[in-house]
């Protein structure tokens, strides 16, 4: 380890730092507002950190064998942090309803941020492996973390059963590929590239299926998302916040970067020309299937969580498309595509839940449906323009990241020529219009007001709250009218 | 001469090969079936001892496989430590209804009863016997201790290149650690009603 490597994860020796420190703070004191300032802290100063690295950074760099230090992982990270970021001070609301002091809810979060950033740098199935479990144990204990509530219980048992399960055919897969290359490294060859018998490519595709399986688990894609929903909706509001943003971004981040470092990536359509086992193949049905099962159920869903969860599953979906390069000059298009995706994904994301959370406060109600947002914006100007804005970027409309996200994405399949999942991309896109315009319907009804004025109280938001709305909603308009403000930075990578 | 000499030294060594992965994989199928008994068990105590030998199967799966370090540890760390942390939590929880139900009468003297001690000790045996063979036979120790990974390679690699697999390891039993206590902690006695006040109080100021 030299200082050079030891400067390039910084920001994440901040963060495990930040967590050593917060133990110390919780034996001094134990009180809530000086350890949620003291989180906070924390990830904006790797949040700097991350910046300036990625100003400095010209190359990628090796950081032992374990990890890989690049600046598209360092964007990941950034995002991460503002999704953390986001959690943190949304959880101040939530968390004030109980008696306890909270600590453990934000050393916890700290974890989850440290296996996240853990995840991003990763180059080795080791630490790939490490940061997983520890993104996993760090959230089942957030996903219960209300025992009082009905579903606590419930949820983070689901979610840590299908964790575990997912980590252990991510480790049966881990381990076949090893077998077939004698490296634990992501960018290692099959031991007899020269020579691939049959059996040996076998062994070596089904633990790159079984790995990928791993992931789909945790990305939620189609034929392993049955978990979604209910976490989603057991789960306090904030921790779902944390699991649509950061977790998805970490897993997604440290798929590409493991699918573009396998040096068999671009002869493999080649050679199995014909062969149904090809990896791209199944990349192509589960991108499918998550894009038209994910909006197809989100259809008829009331619960505001429960639809936003289907919802994801189809972003994810969407997503899967820029695995599909063909040749080694896609896949900066393809970095540049994904990040921009995941930022639009994560800005939108993190708006809803904002808006989720403050309605949730003020009707005492922790499930919100769809009707529960009616007459909102005769409310509430802000926050409906909030959720306006948030929900034409999901849906892809002009003028919004969103609509930019997917016009990259079509770019980078227009390239790889895989025609079905453009059409797939487009009949989602069309079918989840149905349930984002109902949102948006149901913010201008008026007919329900008189009914909801007995139990309703008027929303009241502090200055400081009602600032970082508005500030959000112009992040979400300027950056839909010039894109350039962030793809300017993907270029220079 | 010489030819049939070496020929016979082959013919040994592959023998010693085969029997040793036979070995192999009869520890590991030995392992299996003591994991499905523990999940298929009704009674916690009897899976406990499936598991127990379970772990003691896998530990001579390593032993098999050149690797006497982690099968040392495999047995201390979790036949070892983790099983009787197990039992202690069981014991110290009390064992539950359904627990005494399906338990055996202590005083029928009947074959139900030799059953529930009978197959985790028959597996065990196995694995006696198995282990016996191999420290017995030389030709499968001389396959064994050809390439035998010490500890002070396991420990230079521990240090050396995968350091930082090391501390994010010790940052994942923390979690675990905060998750569990989080869940085991009774409801809503973190602090003394007086201190909670007082807390909310200094929380405010600071």
């Amino acid at each position: 380890m030299t200082l050079l490597m030891i400067h390039s994860i910084s920001p994440l020796l901040i963060v495990a730092f930040g967590i050593v420190l917060s133990l110390l703070l919780i034996a001094w004191r134990r009180s809530q507002k000086l350890i949620l300032a003291f989180t906070l802290t924390i990830f904006v100063c790797a949040m700097l950190a991350s910046i300036s690295l990625m100003m400095n950074l010209t190359d990628a760099m090796q950081v032992t064998i374990l990890m890989k230090v690049d600046n598209y992982g360092n964007f990941a990270f950034i995002l991460i942090l503002a999704a953390s970021l986001a959690v943190g001070l949304l959880s101040t609301a939530w968390l004030t309803h109980s008696v306890e002091v909270h600590d453990e809810f934000f050393i916890l979060l700290q974890l989850v941020v440290l296996g996240a950033g853990i995840l991003v740098m990763s180059d080795h199935f080791a630490s790939l492996f490490l940061g997983f479990e520890l993104l996993s144990i760090a959230l089942v204990g957030m996903v219960g973390y209300s025992r009082d509530s009905q579903y606590s219980v419930e949820s983070s048992f689901k979610y840590l059963i299908l964790s575990a399960t997912a980590s252990s055919f991510m480790l049966l897969g881990i381990a076949f590929i090893y077998s077939q290359s004698g490296s634990l490294s992501f960018a290692t060859d099959l031991l007899s590239s020269n020579e691939v018998s049959p059996v040996i490519s076998l062994f070596h595709h089904a633990g790159v299926l079984l790995f990928l399986i791993g992931v789909a688990f945790k990305l939620s894609l189609a034929p392993f998302h049955f978990w979604t929903p209910d976490v989603y909706q057991g789960a306090p509001t904030s921790v779902t916040l944390l699991l649509a943003t950061v977790s998805k971004v970490a897993m997604f981040v440290v798929l590409m970067k493991f699918w573009f470092s396998q040096p068999s990536l671009f002869i493999q359509p080649i050679v199995s020309n014909g062969n149904t086992l090809s990896t791209f193949n199944f990349m192509s049905i589960f991108a499918i299937l998550s894009m038209l099962v994910g909006n197809t159920l989100a259809l008829k869903q009331q619960n505001i969580k429960r639809l936003l969860a289907y919802s994801s599953i189809a972003h994810m979906g969407y997503l899967l498309i820029v695995l599909m390069v063909l040749s080694p000059q896609s896949v900066v298009l393809a970095w540049q595509s994904a990040l921009f995706y995941l930022s639009a994904y994560v800005l939108a994301t993190v708006s809803l839940f904002m808006v989720l959370q403050l309605t949730q406060n003020n009707s005492c109600n922790t499930e919100l449906n769809v009707d529960d947002w009616q007459g909102l914006f005769w409310q509430k100007r802000s926050l409906a323009m909030l959720v306006i804005v948030a929900v034409l970027s999901l849906a892809g409309i002009p003028l919004t990241m969103g609509f930019i996200g997917k016009f990259y994405l079509l770019n980078v399949a227009f390239y790889a020529q895989q025609w079905w999942l453009i059409a797939a991309l487009i009949i989602g896109s069309g079918i989840a219009l149905v349930y984002y315009l109902g949102i948006i319907f149901a913010l201008f009804n008026t007919s329900s007001i008189d009914q909801h004025n007995g139990n309703y109280r008027p929303l009241k938001l502090k200055p400081l709250v009602n600032a970082s709305v508005v500030t959000l909603v112009a992040f979400g308009v300027a950056l839909g009218l010039y894109p350039e403000l962030l793809s300017q930075i993907f270029i220079n990578f | 001469m010489s030819n049939s000499a070496t020929s016979l030294s082959q013919a040994h060594l592959m023998m010693g090969l085969n029997s040793l992965q036979l070995m192999f994989y009869f520890a590991a199928a030995l392992a299996i079936v003591a994991s499905l008994k523990v999940v298929t068990g009704k009674n916690t105590v009897h899976s406990l001892l499936y598991l127990v030998v379970s772990l003691l199967a896998v530990a001579v799966c390593f032993y098999l496989m050149g690797a006497p370090f982690a099968a040392g540890l495999e047995v201390i760390v979790y036949a070892g430590a983790i099983l009787v942390l197990f039992v202690f939590a069981i014991m110290m929880f009390g064992l539950g209804q359904d627990e005494t139900l399906k338990a055996p009468q202590a005083h029928a003297f009947k074959l139900s009863n030799i059953n529930i001690w009978f197959g985790p000790s028959l597996i065990a045996a196995l694995l006696l016997a198995q282990l016996i063979f191999a420290i017995d036979n030389s030709a499968v120790q001389e396959k064994l201790t050809s390439n035998i990974i010490e500890a002070k390679q396991v420990g230079i690699l521990l240090y050396g290149p995968y350091l930082l697999a090391v501390e994010i390891a010790s940052f994942l039993l923390l979690a675990g650690l905060i998750a569990g206590y989080h869940f085991a902690k009774p409801e809503g006695v973190s602090l003394g009603h007086n201190d909670l006040d007082k807390q909310k109080e200094t929380g405010g100021h600071s």
